[in-house]
């Protein structure tokens, strides 16, 4: 069965950043990831989508950090009015809020 | 190498080809075809803009923006969805080498946003660069900005409020649940600011103090786009701007 989440938070000074999911019983099927945030270069936010895919909906939040991480200083992104730390606690959130709608 | 940058204003298009004039004009930049290019418009039909990583569908109330013949467009760009209202703004864009700039994303917003200060300044208005991406009046937002960098090239667009149409505002961006109150249009005006709230100015006016102060030390010309520019832009109009796949991309 597969379930939705959803987050969303904005940093003090920051921007907005929603985190939409979709899980089935124990891993992560799809991200997306909006909001009025700024990224260089833009194209890198699908990379950043496709390294949580896969995940398991209970993985640890520092194995989710390296795997973005990787991404971000691969493609020497910036980020721009949000942290990868603040992304990662979004979507930590967003799964959990699919297992609660699971219940 | 060009040795002068290239003035285009006060210009008038849809969004569509605003977007596909600023996306043509970053890949002649690139190529070497065209000049580095300051360039100052206006949005008609009025029309929202979206950031390039918003959902279209998250930020605009479609239904009525087709109502009131409000078109919707992605820019390139992140940021937040915005309401060009045609009597209501002035947009610019800045599109050159990205070596004309510091490295730095905060440092190059800072020295553009510091030529529209500078814009401002020379209508009598005292605004300030607040990072990231904002020039605030008074403590009021006038201006918001948005920047990307892609084949070595910087393209910067911002906005300048010189006019209010909060209530068609209020009803093309979702803004939440609540109802558009006189509260919330309060709340708003307590946050945001134009020029004619501070100084009694044409939009002609405003286009020329900026022009003066975005070319203020520099080697430039007035000119317009070139043939092969044009013609990109009817391409990327077709290919991109109007397209569903890009627009609801998100």
């Amino acid at each position: 069965m597969v379930r939705r989440g959803f987050a969303s938070e904005k940093e003090k000074g920051g921007k907005l950043v929603q985190v939409r999911v979709e899980v089935d019983e124990d891993k992560v099927l799809k991200v997306r990831i909006t909001g009025d945030f700024f990224l260089h270069p833009e194209e890198v936010l699908e990379e950043m989508e496709e390294s949580f895919v896969g995940m398991g909906v209970f993985e640890e939040e520092e194995m989710i950090l390296e795997s973005v991480k990787k991404v971000i200083e691969e493609r020497e992104a910036i980020l721009v009015g949000f942290t990868v730390e603040g992304l990662v606690r979004i979507f930590k959130e967003a799964v959990s809020s699919c297992l609660r709608n699971g219940e | 190498m060009f040795e002068k940058w290239r003035v285009v204003g006060l210009e008038v298009h849809d969004g569509f080809m605003n977007m596909a004039i600023d996306e043509a004009v970053s890949e002649g930049v690139s190529k070497g075809i065209s000049p580095p290019t300051i360039r100052f418009y206006r949005w008609k039909p009025s029309a929202v803009s979206i950031g390039c990583f918003q959902s279209l569908l998250d930020e605009v109330d479609l239904k009525k923006c087709e109502k009131l013949g409000i078109d919707c467009v992605r820019r390139r760009t992140g940021g937040g969805a915005v309401y060009h209202d045609y009597n209501g703004e002035i947009t610019y864009s800045v599109i050159a080498p990205e070596n004309f700039f510091p490295k730095s994303i905060t440092e190059s917003y800072n020295v553009i946003c510091g030529w529209v200060i500078d814009g401002l300044k020379l209508l009598g208005v005292e605004g300030y660069f607040q990072p990231v991406n904002d020039i605030l009046v008074g403590g009021k937002k006038i201006s918001g900005n948005a920047q990307t960098r892609r084949g070595d090239v910087l393209l910067q667009h911002g906005t300048i409020l010189y006019d209010f149409d909060l209530k068609t505002m209020f009803t093309v961006l979702k803004v939440g649940e609540e109802k558009i109150s006189d509260k919330m249009i309060k709340s708003v005006e307590e946050r945001v600011t134009r020029l004619l709230n501070h100084v009694n100015v044409s939009m002609r006016e405003v286009t020329k103090a900026l022009i003066k102060a975005f070319t203020k030390g520099k080697d430039y010309e007035i000119k317009t786009w070139t043939k092969e520019e044009l013609a990109r832009v009817k391409e990327l109009v077709n290919l991109r701007y109007k397209t569903k796949e890009w627009n609801f991309s998100r």
